[in-house]
């Protein structure tokens, strides 16, 4: 048998369980042990550590539908979307998806915008912190050049707009918050909009006015100095302040970026 | 209601007052740093160590070659912590 062969098929008994009688024919019984029983080790053992690390990315969702139901969801979702990279830390970020198709689920969709902040805090943890820009060298710019401005949120920026309080449910299973909501008390129909993005060793996440949330999708969206004038007018100085003071600013740009992809959600 | 030029003018300050009052901050809020090693969490650990190259690739928690930067002072204060001379 060629092992490319070998291996294709201990891949797919990982991910498919009508899949262990196929690899079972290229392993031997041993002891009490039937072939099959031992290639349903490694099926295990990559469901248990996969398991594991969706309920340690996703331990509020963990919280809201219980141990029985998030495992159940997760082995499933485990062998539909198996990891496709060597790099764990790129994977869950489907499971969001994966849990708004669940039947379950339909009438508390909620519990999906709470995965999706929950893999929002995770892909901002790990993204790589960046150089901030000068911004006392605006001054030496042309009015022209001013204009063509552009401006960057900091590259681990996730900008939420969520039907639910997304950030109140977070807060309320967060152990170590001694002002935290509590959970019954939350109305789970006012919608939030969420900043999260980490800033050295610390990943801040806050709640955003409309106004602010706009402004920063505008900016993340590479609007100009001049657009953003247009769009914002006479509150633009303002909503400018609030986001230098608060790091939500981290950059800017003379130059058009067409490389750069919007990230909205 | 302001012309454009007038709000990019006005805005430009704004960033010019935020940018020069958080240089003044950081200056106010600079640290000594040290290595704390033997406290990371899997995953959560700062540079290269144990044949990986880069950060967040630590394997297991309270790996003693795994380390952090923490404020000078801090990781002797913390159970397992042990600081990494440079």
């Amino acid at each position: 048998m060629p092992l490319l062969e070998l291996q294709h098929s201990l891949i797919a008994a990982l991910f498919q369980r009508d899949q262990l009688a196929e690899a079972a024919k290229f392993v031997k019984a041993q002891g009490s042990l039937s072939s099959e029983q031992r290639v349903g080790i490694y099926r295990n053992s990559a469901h248990g550590i996969l398991l594991d690390y969706l309920e340690s990315l996703y331990p509020v969702c963990l919280e809201l539908v219980g141990t029985e139901f998030f495992g159940r969801t997760a082995h499933s979702f485990i062998d539909q979307m198996p990891p496709t990279r060597p790099f764990l830390a790129d994977y869950g970020a489907d499971f969001a998806a994966y849990l708004s198709a669940h039947p379950a689920l339909q009438e508390m969709l909620w519990i999906v915008e709470v995965a999706k902040l929950e893999w929002a805090r995770h892909a901002a943890w790990h993204t790589v912190n960046q150089v901030a820009s000068d911004f006392t060298q605006l001054e030496t710019l042309s009015a022209e050049q001013q204009a063509e401005l552009r401006f960057q949120l900091p590259a681990s920026a996730q900008l939420l707009s969520a039907h639910s309080p997304i950030h109140s449910i977070w807060l309320a299973h967060q152990d170590e918050y001694p002002d935290k909501p509590q959970f019954d008390e939350i109305d789970l129909e006012e919608a939030q909009q969420v900043l999260i993005f980490r800033e050295q060793r610390r990943l801040h996440q806050t709640t955003l006015s409309p106004d602010d949330w706009a402004f920063l999708n505008a900016v993340q969206n590479q609007a100009t100095m001049a657009d953003l004038a247009e769009q914002f007018a006479d509150q633009l100085p303002w909503l400018f302040s609030v986001a230098m003071q608060e790091n939500w600013i981290y950059s800017f740009t003379t130059t058009p970026d067409e490389t750069k992809p919007t990230r909205n959600s | 209601m302001m012309q454009n030029k007038q709000i990019i003018t006005a805005t430009l300050m704004a960033i010019g007052l935020s940018a020069a009052l958080s240089v003044a901050n950081a200056e106010d809020k600079k640290v000594e740093t040290e290595k704390c090693a033997g406290i990371v969490k899997a995953g959560m650990n700062d540079c290269g160590a144990n044949g990986h190259s880069c950060a967040g690739k630590a394997a297991k928690d309270n790996d003693p070659a795994e380390w952090i930067t923490l404020p000078k002072g801090t990781c002797e204060k913390i159970t397992g912590g042990t600081v990494v001379k440079e």
